[in-house]
């Protein structure tokens, strides 16, 4: 197996939300770069553009 | 046939043992052992101005977010920002937010395709330049042309390789004039007449 498919493989899964245990086990707060921290990210950027985007409507209605 | 010579600047047996291993960056301890931290770093590093640019061309270039994560890591880990054990834990991260910032910039990105390997072909370049389909059709239309390449048959030299050609046969020297530029003069052919 090369180094690209191993990327790979980690990157798919965490997007099927699989984290490392091992990893998060180490840290009693546990890790802040998790599958949801991404979720809410998206919602807030995305959602962000959505709203500018209607205002931007409105001022040119 | 195989060379025989032997080799005197090859290394011999057990020199690497005499060299420092110390020598690159990765061969060091890395600058961050930490999850969040290494996630931090990349995060920072591809939302640079420079770098989010290069990265969304390449994206759009058609670039998958294997390649791209790939790269970030070979990079940081040449540099001893972090093992490539690290790297391999925050490719997941690291592609997510890069997938955030497509789809941000409404540029649909995969994750990467397992049978495919990413060739760089021409349109990827294209892309990468800015180029569209129709923009470099006048490029086209030029080398299409049925003289393009070609030398006019015309323009060949008659005669071997040291030949005049026909474009310049009209601008040969007169016989009279070759022989004053050799030095001799109509008076010197009557003399040497008499």
């Amino acid at each position: 197996m090369k180094y690209r498919d191993v990327v790979k493989k980690s990157i798919v899964a965490f997007m099927e939300g699989r984290m490392p245990e091992q990893t998060a086990a180490l840290k009693e707060e546990g890790l802040k770069y998790t599958p949801e921290y991404f979720d809410e990210l998206e919602e807030e950027i995305l959602g962000e553009k959505a709203v500018d985007k209607k205002e931007d409507d409105d001022e040119e209605s | 046939m195989r060379n025989l010579k032997p080799r005197f600047d090859a290394p011999i047996p057990g020199e690497n043992f005499t060299s420092d291993v110390k020598n690159y960056p990765w061969h060091r301890s890395p600058d961050i052992v930490d999850f969040d931290e290494a996630v931090e770093y990349v995060v920072e590093q591809v939302s640079k101005p420079s770098a989010i640019t290069t990265i969304t061309s390449l994206m759009e270039g058609g670039a998958n977010l294997t390649s791209i994560v790939s790269m970030l890591n070979m990079v940081n880990v040449s540099n001893g920002k972090y093992a490539v054990d690290t790297s391999l834990l925050i490719s997941g991260p690291v592609a997510r937010f890069l997938q955030i910032v497509a789809k941000k910039d409404g540029i649909d990105v995969k994750v990467g395709n397992e049978n495919e390997r990413q060739i760089i072909t021409l349109e990827h370049l294209k892309a990468l330049s800015g180029l569209s389909a129709g923009e470099d059709t006048e490029a086209e239309d030029i080398v299409s042309q049925p003289d393009m390449g070609r030398v006019r048959d015309d323009s060949m030299p008659q005669g071997g390789l040291m030949g005049v050609s026909e474009e310049n046969r009209s601008e040969t020297a007169s016989a009279t004039q070759q022989q004053s530029m050799l030095g001799y003069s109509e008076l010197d052919d009557e003399e040497g007449d008499a």
